[in-house]
């Protein structure tokens, strides 16, 4: 069985939180999430590994913010990674990564 | 929400992440506070110029410049105001967290945000900068206090110093070292004229020192000069401010007092010695030194009743030097802890290679180094010398305008139990300063009055030879003979009549004292006219200062007639 996209607990103190501006707050993450994972391609391509797990360690506290702790814990993985893993499975982890994302959007979208 | 919904403050959080962001600014908003945001360091320090918020919540890492450097920039900025700074990290390894407390941050919160917690960090530092604030007011009420209250306490310290330290401590007999450890002298050091040309000078020491000392020598100084002015003995100055100091004084103040008054032929010297050090005596022709010790209680300790007034006589040579110091000097200690001490005071002042009192002064200042003081130190040094200036001597100023010249005559007639209870002659100078201002005469008639009052009183009625007195033992005899004859004397009688009359720019005083006795003046009379010198000084004092002085048969009436201008 596939793990949720979103906690439902998070999200339900997430909503509650952030009231009418949940939906600037989806916008916002959809957006520079996005941003990141372009930047996370160009990093893996660069071999810029000092890059890449920054933004994997970014990326890991913005995904937990949104309640995707899923996709935190990929993101987590990956930050391992670029400490010692080999290339294909860091653009492995970040295809993973995109795909999670994408579910992640589309439950946020949802629920609003 | 809780404690920090009542007071809301302005929040100034700064993250690169949009994201986190919009939840800080959600919790914070949600607990009434106002929030100011930034996305990097640079941003955030511009922001703290600009808004002055009241704590700063900052990411670590970011663009353009870092947590830390904005974290120290904002501390700087802020000075002396406290403004807590929470770090938000995702990073938990020790280097960073001490990176962050080096920075100046006062705490963490680490990602993900937890509201909770975010919370109870929040009133823990406020409980913080509380604490801060009241600590900085305090710290600003306490500057305020001390300043004021030395603006007061200087103001205070010129009037002590206008009432305590005037007088005639500048004549030429005195020398004086006054050296108190606190603004307020617990010492006291005065000296003022008698109305006979004589000199009293008056050494206290209150236990402490600084303002309760002060207080209680307002009106000590007060009752010192009066009195003297006026007259009155040493033991009813001293009466008079133990009676006062009992009054006033909590039981654990009280004055360690000696008095010290050189008659105007600066042959004598009367001592009241209680509780001060040995008063020291260097003799103009040895070096060998006299001491008269304390024989009294300090003043303010016991009530009248239990007062000793006798005071001791001592016979001076002309060029005698009298020393009277304060504890404070034999204690003065140096940078070892070493007390001056009674030997190194003894060796200055018996030592006769040179000035005893600047070789005292010298030594005390080279032993004592640059330690600390922790006494008031007060030394006096008299000479005895006659004082034979009385014309020069400062007059009182009058308190009322003069009165018109008139015509008026007093009697007074002292029977035997009013001429040994007390000294009637402050009351009659007191009535005739009032009934006529002749206070620039003042003094002269006191010399006239007590002259031929205590002729009366010693010749007359008591029948002393003033010959004793011309030996130094025979002086002390001489009064110790007086006071027995007095108790002894079943009966006896003065009358001192003063009539006054105008004249032509001026005034005419006649003073008639009549004794009960079989009659003495009459054999003075004639040592006078045959030169003998001694006995007939005091008669001799008169005929100078009198117009005339006319001795009625059988010799126990003298009237004296006092003109002026």
């Amino acid at each position: 069985m596939t793990k949720p996209a979103l906690d439902a607990e998070l999200l339900a103190e997430l909503t509650s939180l952030l009231g009418g501006g949940f939906g600037e707050f989806v916008t916002v993450f959809s957006e520079d999430t996005r941003a990141s994972l372009a930047a996370l391609r160009a990093a893996a391509f660069n071999h810029d590994r000092e890059l890449l797990k920054l933004l994997a360690h970014a990326l890991k506290g913005s995904a937990a913010n949104a309640s995707a702790m899923n996709l935190s814990a990929l993101c987590a993985q990956l930050d391992a990674l670029a400490h010692n893993g080999v290339s294909t499975e860091i653009d492995e982890q970040i295809t993973c990564i995109e795909a999670e994302f994408n579910r992640v959007a589309e439950a946020l979208l949802r629920t609003m | 929400m809780t404690q920090s919904a009542l007071e809301p403050l302005r929040f100034l959080i700064v993250d690169d992440e949009r994201t986190n962001l919009l939840v800080l600014r959600a919790i914070l908003e949600h607990g009434g506070h106002q929030v100011i945001q930034a996305d990097n360091g640079a941003n955030a320090v511009l922001a703290f110029e600009r808004e002055r918020p009241d704590i700063v919540l900052m990411d670590v890492m970011m663009p353009v410049m870092d947590g830390y450097d904005a974290t120290r920039r904002i501390k700087l900025l802020a000075g002396s105001r406290f403004v807590p700074v929470i770090f938000l990290t995702a990073l938990t390894d020790e280097t960073s967290l001490a990176r962050c407390i080096e920075a100046g941050g006062d705490d963490f919160l680490t990602k993900p945000y937890n509201r909770v917690i975010l919370q109870s960090k929040i009133s823990s530092l406020l409980r913080l900068r509380e604490l801060y604030r009241v600590r900085e007011q305090q710290r600003d009420e306490i500057q305020f206090h001390h300043q004021r209250l030395q603006q007061e306490q200087t103001l205070a310290e010129r009037i002590f110093s206008k009432v305590v330290h005037r007088g005639c401590l500048d004549n030429p007999n005195i020398r004086y070292l006054v050296s108190p450890a606190a603004l307020f002298n617990g010492d006291m050091l005065l000296a003022a004229r008698r109305p006979s040309g004589g000199l009293l000078a008056m050494m206290g020491d209150f236990t402490g020192h600084g303002l309760p000392a002060a207080v209680a020598a307002l009106p000590t100084a007060e009752l010192f000069y009066e009195m003297t002015a006026k007259g009155y003995s040493i033991g009813d100055i001293v009466g008079e401010i133990n009676q006062r100091l009992k009054a006033m004084l909590p039981p654990e103040l009280f004055l360690a007092v000696c008095l010290l008054e050189l008659d105007v032929s600066g042959a004598s010297l009367a001592v009241w010695n209680g509780g001060i050090p040995d008063v020291l005596i260097r003799g103009a022709h040895s070096n060998a030194l006299r001491r008269l010790p304390s024989r009294h209680l300090p003043l303010g300790v016991v009530n009248n009743a239990g007062l000793d007034r006798a005071v001791e006589l001592v016979r001076l040579d002309a060029g005698d030097r009298i020393y009277a110091y304060t504890d404070g000097l034999t204690e003065a200690a140096n940078s070892d802890g070493e007390m001056f001490g009674d030997e190194r005071l003894s060796n200055c002042l018996s030592d006769n290679t040179g000035d005893a009192y600047t070789s005292l002064c010298a030594t005390l200042i080279r032993f004592r180094g640059d330690h600390a003081q922790r006494d008031d130190i007060t030394l006096i040094e008299l000479t005895a010398v006659a004082g034979d200036n009385i014309a020069a001597t400062e007059s009182i100023t009058p308190i009322v305008s003069a009165y018109p010249p008139s015509h008026w005559r007093v009697q007074l007639e002292l029977k035997i139990d009013a001429l040994r209870q007390a000294d009637p002659l402050p009351s009659v100078m007191q009535l005739v300063t009032e009934l006529q201002a002749l206070n620039e005469h003042r003094e002269r008639i006191y010399m006239i009055v007590a002259e031929m009052f205590n002729n009366a009183l010693e010749h007359g009625l008591l029948r002393l030879d003033s010959a004793l007195k011309n030996s130094p033992q025979g002086f002390a005899e001489y009064y110790e003979r007086r006071k027995q004859a007095l108790a002894a004397l079943a009966d006896g009688r003065i009358e001192i009549e003063l009539t006054h009359a105008p004249r032509t720019g001026g005034g005419q005083l006649t003073i008639k004292v009549r004794d009960s006795g079989p009659g003495y003046a009459m054999a003075l009379s004639a040592k006078l006219q045959s030169n003998v010198s001694g006995s007939g000084r005091g008669l001799a004092m008169l005929h100078t200062l009198c117009k005339t002085v006319v001795v009625h048969p059988p010799g126990n009436c003298v009237e004296a007639v006092y003109e002026w201008p």
